[in-house]
């Protein structure tokens, strides 16, 4: 047995790949993961249905390149977009043909937000996973955003 | 104590599950925690159940059922510490296997009352899961006390009966295999009477 990273309240800082931390599924079986963090500002400030259309546009562009860089089932892709005081939108997909289920939502306008993503697929290289994650994520606005 | 495993394949809808069960729980009377496991570094889950009241404790990086074992029993003994939970429900990642949990917990937590697993199926997306993944989720329904066929309203009947019956067909005899569709309630009162 080894020891893990627990925590309470600090979740943890940077992207992760790496099937040592699966030893016991077989190889073929081994998905790609990619979950990150970053701080996105948002100038001008975003409404809450124009919050809704970014993470719909992301979407929109990180699917397909799912799909071309060969992804064969989509384990899970999920995460929130949290506006410090005014909530936090969620996201949720598990099919490279449907866009994401939206839950909760921000209130007013946004200006600073954080998004968190959490990215686990299946026929992917894991070390191309991020670069997909990160620029459909450009594709889908000009928000200035700092990775973590 | 009493632990209960939520296992289940990603996105089968555990953590909606696992609410839903806090909550009953709760409403009787039992002190609840929560022990989230994910395979990346960042964590989405735990801030959503902590947001609806419940002491979570994550572990990030990896598996607790297998390279994150230790992670889990001082997880448990930190929450037995601070919350003296009655209940705590565990989501381990979506890539676990349950029997493995349970073997670790076995040998080593003490006081342990109950212990229990209930894995999630995603009904909509089983036949698709047996053809890419079938080792893993297959391995999820062995050892489990109860499975959850969810998202039972986004198939057919005759999809629904056919899921079902190939869970059926993989569960040990004396398992219970309940269709649920979280999101909306249906079955939810059976599945909460049955797992803890």
């Amino acid at each position: 047995m080894t020891g893990g990273h627990t925590h309470e309240d600090d979740p943890g800082r940077h992207a992760h790949g790496g099937h040592e931390h699966l030893s016991h599924v077989p190889d073929a079986a081994l998905p790609a993961v990619f979950a990150a963090r970053a701080e996105v500002v948002l100038d001008p400030p975003a409404h809450p249905d124009e919050l809704e259309s970014l993470i719909a546009g992301f979407f929109r562009a990180l699917l397909p390149a799912l799909a071309a860089a060969g992804c064969t089932l989509v384990g899970h892709i999920k995460g929130t977009m949290a506006a410090p005081g005014h909530g936090d939108l969620a996201f949720h997909a598990t099919d490279l043909e449907a866009p994401p289920a939206l839950t909760g939502g921000v209130a007013g306008l946004a200006h600073d937000a954080v998004l968190t993503v959490n990215v686990i697929v299946f026929g992917v290289d894991e070390q191309a996973l991020p670069a997909l994650v990160r620029d459909a994520w450009a594709d889908a606005t000009r928000a200035t955003t700092t990775w973590r | 104590m009493n632990v209960l495993c939520i296992a289940g394949f990603l996105g089968s809808g555990k953590t909606t599950i696992l609410l839903e069960v806090a909550r009953s729980l709760t409403e009787a009377g039992s002190r609840v925690a929560v022990i989230e496991n994910e395979i990346g570094e960042v964590g989405v889950d735990g801030g959503y159940v902590r947001e609806q009241g419940l002491p979570v404790q994550e572990i990030f990086g990896g598996c607790i059922c297998c390279t994150l074992q230790i992670g889990l029993v001082q997880t448990l003994e930190t929450l037995t510490a601070t919350h003296s939970p009655d209940w705590v429900l565990l989501e381990p990642t979506g890539l676990a296997s349950p029997g493995d949990i349970l073997g670790l917990l076995v040998d080593n937590v003490e006081d342990l009352d109950v212990l229990r697993v209930l894995t999630v199926v995603d009904a909509a997306r089983w036949p698709m899961l047996l053809e890419v993944v079938e080792p893993l989720v297959t391995s999820q329904l062995q050892s489990a006390d109860v499975v959850s066929v969810n998202k039972a309203d986004e198939v057919s009947a005759e999809e629904l009966e056919s899921v079902m019956a190939s869970v059926r067909s993989l569960t040990s005899a004396d398992a219970r295999v309940l269709a649920v569709s979280a999101a909306k309630g249906t079955g939810m009162r059976a599945l909460l009477r049955a797992a803890p």
